[in-house]
């Protein structure tokens, strides 16, 4: 007994309680990892990883987050979940300020804001059964105690992503990737969050499978009203389970906007050849569109180029965008674009 | 490449200053001295000796510290100090007995890396083979039997069967190479075997890894026959790590192998330094160790840049 | 396209595992591969797709592979009755291979030059009687090895490897991953093969380096006449380029051909599943996607005579576990083994219609 009783006190406590519409607002978040050398780590440069991003996100919606290798998508990830403490910026979660939590509402947080990596179980103790994963945070926080109890929300957990209860007692190395990435889903819900940053969730998964995965995180949301943040480079994959998309490019959002608009009306030229890369699987349709090839390779984000930092491939580039930075503007409503190019 | 030569260089430097803290402290704890040994054996002489008079003869009437910045200062001038009982330089010890361990240091390797290489590739190429299965065998009960025992069996059974002995009297290779070799060519393959077992193994299981790697696939897929697979693509890569044991092997090889050297009765400079321990004869092992020290760190340094040369991906920074 | 240049007959590859059971990798897969021509084979994970592509160039090591049976008719000689010796000859020079990471495939110690010239160098790609016309004009001064690296640095350049002259003399670690991919394209070209297999070309490059990779490698196949099989699960991909398609599902071909018949008309419950799996970039966000229930099949437990979706498919029935359904021509040059299409087919037509 007593499990409905402390789960109420903790929501009753919880100080992020509230209706706002905005359950995230990040402002001029910069994150730049120091590069040292020599016996005395002397800092030579920074790898501006994030690079000044802002965007709200909206309870019980999706924000997309696309990029390539190198755009800074997996350290912002990292940053929402306050997993690492930006350069600068400031992330306001359910009205807290991430900058100055206290001890309390840090765990409170680390509760409520969860993250589901693409293999999860690469860190875990292979002699831990999966009853023991999906439990070890109830009982870390405190959630839910005895013996019994803790047996039937793990079950209740597996069921509600589509495991069969008996698994509980198997170990991970069992299952299949699919599965695996169920089982983490499973971990992550028990400690009934609010907030879920998923990196790359489903890059690693065959194609039928990650429509699987893709399916039941869309379910989850819309039964238990949660917000996602889906962190990928498969823009097809991001865009369909999104509300939102932001396009992002060496540590910096190129373009932000509506799923729908993405597609309809892309602005930003790197979001236009990132939509042509992605081959549409109907041989009509794609063989008909236009291709944008880009030249080039992503530069190191040590050395970002000066002005736009997609100047370099940009097939559109003058001189302007090679001297000065583009503001970061709204060109329509929910519509975000950082191009001269785009008035 | 070169800078980090020199920066490599300089930094022997301070090693080899903690090298001489090290060997000159540790000596200083062992208990009874020089003084003791010399007193004990000139009154087993029969003569009179002033225990004090010898202690300020050797010099070490004085603090400790002050014993090792004059020796400091010797070694500075390139001076290495004279022996406490064998009425000569430590230079000269060490210009005779080097070459000598060097000799059969360097035997051992040659013939370990002779021994094992091949034969790691061979087991490699044929995996799982009789040929394979026995040569594995071998080099296990290598690795595995004392080397003293079989050193006395090599020396027992020639001279009960043939009564014959190796020569007992060093002679320079270059006096007399079939002389030299007599005495040599024996423990050298013994002071191998042990170290060409254990590098025989690794060869192996190396090859048969990088024989799994993509590359080796791609190298196929080229046309490129199994033999030039094997020696172009998979054998450089193998021998990354196991360059990393010959270096580790470099050290205790040259640094003379005192068992062997006893039982063949070579006067090389492990079982000098071991006669000049037991006597406390401080300026002889110091000096030994420290030259010895300086061979081992070169032959570091140039293993560390053979990384470079086979391994392109080093960076020295 | 009718020239015939490949022809994989009841080709079956197995593992044996050490506990002696056997995992058929490729149970009895045949088909045909026309000059010039771009067939895609698109399968899950563990689906055999890439053991099959292995196979045709014999590069199934054993133990614990064996491929067990079948002919492999490339230019109407069976590479399956070739001595080592003449199969080596045909690696590299008439069959060549691209592998997914090329991190891992190129070797780490050796130049990029070294690499490509090797092959160059193994079939006298460069001795007098193979060189053009215009080639020899261009290198006819050189000795064989100059020749070989001036090639390498032509097919760099023909690759968009900046300054070749000095990147040639790189290693690999010093090129990114889609430069390493674009210079292992240009060694699996050196020799203008005739049929060139890409196992994942990209699945390991980031997205817009994927997209230029691919219309390098599609460029430079149309220019030099190169059949290409590419082994992928990217459908995207295979609607870009394919001509022909070939699903493999558990190991056997459940379905093939052209690309248009598979992606506008597919007839396998599998292939209908794995199409509307796929989110489409094109159509609204709530497009509906819809997902094949399960998990890919153990592939030692699946018997060879029964069909291998059997599990995860929607409509089977008893019957289907225990007959292996044959390859049925369902219009000219299309084929599908399921006992059930014309269902499958009814519900298909419903669902595609929708995009």
């Amino acid at each position: 007994m007593g499990d409905e009783v402390r789960l109420e006190e903790n929501e009753a406590r919880n100080p992020f309680f509230s209706n706002m519409d905005t359950i995230m607002n990040v402002e001029h978040l910069k994150m730049y990892f120091p590069v040292t050398k020599g016996l005395m780590k002397r800092e030579v440069a920074s790898v501006k990883a994030v690079d000044d991003v802002s965007f709200q996100i909206k309870r019980g919606q999706t924000l997309g987050i696309v990029g390539e290798s190198g755009s800074g998508k997996s350290t912002i990830g990292n940053c929402l979940i306050h997993r690492i403490q930006p350069t600068s910026g400031k992330i306001v979660f359910e009205g807290t300020d991430l900058n100055d939590i206290n001890n309390k509402t840090k765990r409170l947080m680390r509760r409520t804001v969860q993250m589901i990596t693409q293999d999860p179980f690469a860190s875990l103790d292979p002699r831990f059964t999966i009853e023991d994963c999906i439990s070890e945070g109830l009982k870390i926080h405190h959630l839910i105690s005895g013996k019994k109890e803790i047996h039937e929300k793990v079950c209740e957990m597996l069921e509600m992503v589509g495991l069969n209860p008996e698994v509980a007692s198997r170990y991970p190395h069992e299952f299949s990737g699919g599965q695996r990435q169920r089982i983490s889903i499973a971990r992550s819900l028990a400690l009934q969050p609010s907030f879920i940053v998923c990196d790359e969730i489903v890059s690693a998964l065959d194609v039928s499978i990650q429509a699987q995965i893709v399916m039941l995180m869309m379910k989850l949301q819309r039964e238990l009203g949660l917000t996602y943040v889906f962190i990928g480079h498969d823009l097809s994959v991001v865009r369909y389970i999104s509300h939102n998309v932001a396009v992002l490019y060496l540590g910096k959002i190129m373009e932000f906007t509506s799923s729908d608009e993405l597609y309809s009306h892309p602005l930003h030229p790197y979001t236009k050849a990132l939509i042509s890369a992605a081959p549409i699987p109907n041989p009509t349709v794609d063989r008909a569109r236009e291709r944008i090839l880009l030249k080039g390779e992503i530069p190191s984000p040590i050395n970002p180029p000066k002005g736009c930092n997609f100047c370099t491939r940009c097939p559109y580039a003058d001189e302007r965008c090679r001297q000065e930075e583009p503001p970061y503007k709204e060109v329509a409503a929910g519509h975000w674009v950082a191009c001269h190019k785009v008035s | 490449m070169l800078k980090y030569t020199v920066k490599r260089i300089l930094l022997l430097i301070p090693t080899l200053f903690l090298v001489c803290l090290i060997v000159f402290m540790l000596l200083r704890f062992i208990p009874g001295d020089a003084v003791d040994a010399i007193v004990t054996r000139m009154t087993q002489a029969g003569q009179t000796v002033d225990a004090d008079a010898v202690r300020a003869k050797l010099g070490m009437d004085k603090p400790a510290i002050q014993q090792f910045f004059i020796w400091m200062g010797q070694i500075l001038r390139g001076d290495l100090g004279d022996s406490f009982f064998q009425y000569r330089s430590v230079q000269s010890i060490v210009n005779k007995q080097i070459p000598v361990s060097l000799e059969l240091g360097i035997i051992s390797l040659v013939l370990s890396n002779v021994i094992s290489i091949p034969l790691g590739l061979y087991c490699a190429a044929h995996q799982d083979s009789i040929s394979d299965y026995v040569i594995r065998v071998i080099a296990v009960i290598f690795m595995s039997v004392p080397m003293f025992w079989i050193a006395t069996l090599v020396l027992f059974y020639p001279a009960h069967w043939w009564g014959y002995a190796p020569p007992v009297k060093f002679v320079s290779f270059f006096e007399n190479p079939i002389k030299n070799m007599q005495m040599f060519l024996v423990p050298g393959i013994l002071g191998a075997l042990a170290q060409a077992g254990m590098q025989l193994r690794l060869v192996r299981t190396q090859v048969l890894d990088t024989l799994r790697q993509d590359y080796v696939r791609t190298a196929y897929a080229k046309g490129v026959k199994q033999k030039r697979v094997l020696h172009h693509h998979a054998f450089r890569n193998a021998m990354i790590p196991v360059i990393t044991i010959i270096g580790g092997s470099v050290g205790a090889l040259v640094g003379g192998n005192v068992i062997l050297e006893n039982i063949f009765n070579i006067p090389g400079i492990g079982s000098q330094i071991v006669t000049a321990l037991g006597q406390r004869d401080y300026p002889v092992v110091e000096g030994c160790v420290l030259v010895m020290s300086v061979f081992v760190m070169i032959v570091n340094l140039i293993v560390d840049l053979c990384y470079k040369w086979i391994d392109p991906r080093v960076k020295f920074d | 396209m009718e020239d015939t240049l490949l022809e994989v007959r009841h080709l079956k590859t197995s593992f044996l595992r050490e506990d002696g059971t056997e995992l058929r990798a490729v149970d009895d897969m045949s088909y045909t591969v026309h000059r010039g021509e771009c067939v895609a084979i698109i399968g899950e994970s563990g689906s055999g797709k890439s053991v099959s592509a292995l196979s045709i160039l014999r590069l199934i090591a054993y133990p614990p592979g064996l491929i067990k049976a079948g002919e492999i008719l490339f230019k109407g000689r069976d590479l399956m009755k070739l001595s080592n010796e003449e199969m080596e000859e045909i690696r590299g020079k008439e069959i060549s291979m691209i592998f997914q990471e090329p991190s891992t495939a190129l070797n780490p110690v050796l130049t990029i030059g070294d690499q490509i010239t090797e092959s160059i160098l193994i079939h006298g790609r460069v001795k007098d009687e193979n060189l053009t016309e215009e080639e020899k004009k261009k290198y006819g001064s050189m000795n064989e090895k100059e020749r070989a690296y001036a090639l390498a640095e032509d097919l760099l350049a023909k690759v968009d490897i900046p300054n070749p002259d000095v990147r040639v003399k790189d290693y690999p670690f010093e090129f990114s991953g889609g430069m390493q991919q674009r210079a292992m394209i240009a060694m699996a070209m050196a020799c203008n093969p005739d049929l060139l297999i890409a196992d994942e070309p990209t699945t390991a490059l980031d997205v817009t380096v994927q997209a230029q990779v691919l219309e390098q490698l599609n460029q430079l196949r149309r220019e030099y006449d190169t059949a290409l099989i590419i082994i992928t699960h990217n459908l995207g991909i295979v609607a870009r380029y394919a001509d022909t398609v070939k699903i493999v599902y558990g190991g056997k071909i459940v379905e093939e051909g052209d690309v248009y018949q598979i992606f506008e008309h597919p007839h396998h419950p599998y292939t209908i599943g794995l199409i509307q799996a796929v989110p489409r970039l094109d159509l609204p966000r709530d497009h509906g996607l819809h997902t094949i229930p399960g998990e890919p099949p153990d592939m030692s437990k699946i018997p060879s005579n029964c069909c291998a979706f059997a599990a995860r498919c929607p409509y089977a029935e008893p019957e289907c576990s225990r007959k292996r359904p044959p390859l049925v021509k369902v219009d000219e040059g299309h084929f599908c083994a399921c006992l059930h299409m014309d269902k499958a087919q009814e519900e298909a037509k419903e669902v595609l219609s929708d995009g």
